[in-house]
């Protein structure tokens, strides 16, 4: 038995496929080569770390130790130094004096506009844009989701996300049912992250929640119109924790293979849009086609609803790219800055392209635009300047709309609302142009780009196998699909009997 | 005949009468069971269209050769014509033919 499966033979089955052994395959090179300029979470941790003074519970104090005295020093005696203390590398406690007010403002904010996006957000963006019968339970899918991994999130997946583990692949258990978060007002103390010690752990808790319920949802796009509602809710339930949380805990948790490396991801283009992306993609080729796809038209029931759920993933996403920051400050404003202008970048290009290629800009076409700007800043959001972000966005805009429409033809694939080719093409765009026009003025790292494209690579392919993995046993299990019939129904009346008049 | 020649007549019947009636067919039914496709037909005569007329004797001709369809051809028809209508069907055919195989 190798090392690895000694070490997590007690993790489940899943550790032991070939998508986890490829993963590891390619991440362990990467660990074998750091960037030469590779910082440990430096956009997070190190202002805030360098000010954590007190002594946590599984945190680490702050030293002081005797400096050795100089060679050519008149008195010889030492002379006691105080030195920083090392970053943490769990959740701690600290005193409430050591809560950043203004932070904790802007991240209860950013938390509430990045639940937005998925609830009404892209329940409206989806269900705008499938045919009348399917309109709500399309949108009950995202509605279900939220629900769903609120549950798995408190209960598993932040400890599996966001705590050290025994490995650089997966998060430990300490943090089972939040186990050690806390707010004690008796002793003025709560807890909080490692990874945000201005905040408390509470709300770092929810706002990357609000990441994790979002990322699932966004697949639903892929299968729409012909997934058994019982089959979503146990493949979102097993997807959360076997592909999401690993992939976050590798990309975000200070001690994650891709986060000591120094891969870039401000806002989670790889965590959440490649990822979503890819899997959307597995699920499409995995469900098949919907009855008569390709030879009927599948028109969209209403365009309203999809442009106030793009205004509304527009709006949100401020919360996420800016939210990301995890304070208040400049870089925060840069990334909202350069969220907005990558948006409509990108959304001025797709129009144009459409412009060009049917004598009209169309409603869809501005939605999707902007969908894949806002896609596609989200990994550069913290590290790139007004120059980038043009770039970005005009790149978006160009390759989503060929994702969406040439790509998708080429791949002869049922991907029924584009997940694939907005989200992962826009997310590969995005995580390959981070490389490219980073600022080190902005984030004090420099940004390599065979990593982002190793980072991007691995992510596709780890997120594509176990996805299908998990596919073949609900499949097995449960059935992936509705009857022919209830696909004619239409799921409203099928799975919910419930319908719009 | 081709099976996608009788579904592209069907989807330009179940366009027309949603649009005129707000009335939805089942466009794959149509090709499979006859008795449904009659009534369908039978229908879209009704609606003094002229363009609907001509669907619904395409489709016949389609589905049960031609000579059933010159047999079953309504003596008196209604030929006055509706042009704004006529046009929107037309312009609404164009508009869904976009969302065949793609929603982009």
């Amino acid at each position: 038995m190798s090392w690895y499966q000694n070490r997590n033979s007690k993790r489940g089955l899943w550790l032991s496929t070939p998508a986890f052994l490829l993963f590891m395959l390619v991440s362990v090179n990467v660990a074998a080569e750091p960037a030469p300029n590779a910082v440990q979470q430096p956009d997070l941790m190190a202002p805030a770390m360098a000010q954590a003074v007190v002594v946590p519970a599984s945190g680490t104090p702050q030293a002081s130790v005797a400096a050795p005295a100089p060679v050519d020093a008149a008195v010889s005696l030492p002379v006691p130094v105080t030195v920083p203390a090392p970053p943490a590398t769990a959740p701690y406690s600290v005193g409430f004096d050591k809560i950043n007010a203004g932070d904790t403002a802007w991240m209860l904010t950013s938390t509430a506009l990045v639940l937005l996006m998925t609830i009404p957000g892209l329940a409206l963006f989806y269900a705008g844009m499938v045919r009348k019968k399917n309109v709500l339970a399309t949108a009950l899918q995202s509605f279900t989701i939220v629900c769903l991994v609120t549950i798995i999130w408190v209960v598993l997946g932040y400890s599996l996300a966001f705590t050290p583990g025994a490995s650089q692949f997966i998060g430990g258990l300490d943090r089972f049912m939040l186990h050690g978060m806390f707010y004690d007002k008796a002793s003025s103390t709560l807890s909080v992250s490692h990874i945000a010690p201005s905040i408390p752990e509470s709300v770092y808790v929810m706002f990357q929640l609000t990441f994790a319920i979002i990322t699932p949802a966004l697949i639903t796009g892929a299968f729409a119109e012909r997934m058994k509602f019982t089959a979503m809710v146990v493949f979102m339930t097993l997807w959360s924790l076997l592909v999401y949380a690993p992939v976050a805990h590798v990309m975000w948790e200070p001690s994650g293979l891709f986060a000591t490396s120094g891969m870039l991801d401000f806002a989670g283009g790889t965590v959440v849009h490649i990822n979503a992306g890819v899997a959307g993609l597995v699920c499409a080729y995995m469900l098949g086609s919907r009855r008569g796809y390709g030879r009927e038209p599948f028109s969209p029931n209403n365009l309203i609803y999809t442009m106030i759920g793009a205004a509304l993933l527009w709006v949100g996403w401020f919360g996420f790219n800016a939210g990301s920051a995890v304070a208040s400050d400049g870089r925060a404003g840069m990334a909202m800055l350069v969220t907005q202008i990558a948006t409509a970048s990108a959304a001025l290009t797709w129009m144009a392209i459409e412009w060009i290629r049917k004598s009209h800009a169309t409603m869809l076409g501005a939605c999707s635009g902007a969908v894949a700007g806002l896609v596609a800043i989200t990994p550069a959001s913290g590290f790139v300047g007004v120059g980038g972000a043009l770039a970005i966005g005009l790149a978006a805009g160009f390759f989503c709309f060929w994702g969406a429409t040439g790509l998708k033809h080429m791949l002869r694939v049922d991907d029924s609302l584009d997940v694939f080719g907005i989200h992962g093409v826009g997310g590969i765009v995005g995580a390959i142009l981070t490389g490219v026009f980073a600022d080190k003025a902005l984030s004090g790292v420099d940004a390599n780009l065979m990593l982002q494209v190793i980072g991007t690579v691995s992510t596709l392919i780890y997120s594509g196998v176990v996805t299908w993995i998990i596919l073949l046993l609900v499949d097995a299990v449960i059935g992936l699909r509705v009857s022919e019939d209830d696909e004619l129904d239409g799921l409203d009346i099928s799975q919910h009997a419930e319908r719009v008049i | 005949m081709n099976e996608s020649e009788k579904l592209s007549v069907a989807g330009l019947i179940s366009i027309a009468l949603r649009r005129k009636l707000n009335r939805v067919i089942d466009v794959e039914w149509m090709l499979h069971n006859e008795d449904y496709a009659r009534e369908v037909m039978r229908i879209a005569r009704k609606q003094d269209m002229t363009e609907l007329t001509h669907y619904a004797e395409r489709m016949e001709e389609l589905i049960f050769g031609k000579a059933a369809a010159v047999q079953s051809v309504p003596i008196a028809q209604d030929t006055k014509r509706e042009p704004s209508t006529v046009n929107d069907v037309e312009d609404e055919v164009v508009i869904e033919s976009q969302y065949i195989g793609a929603l982009r």
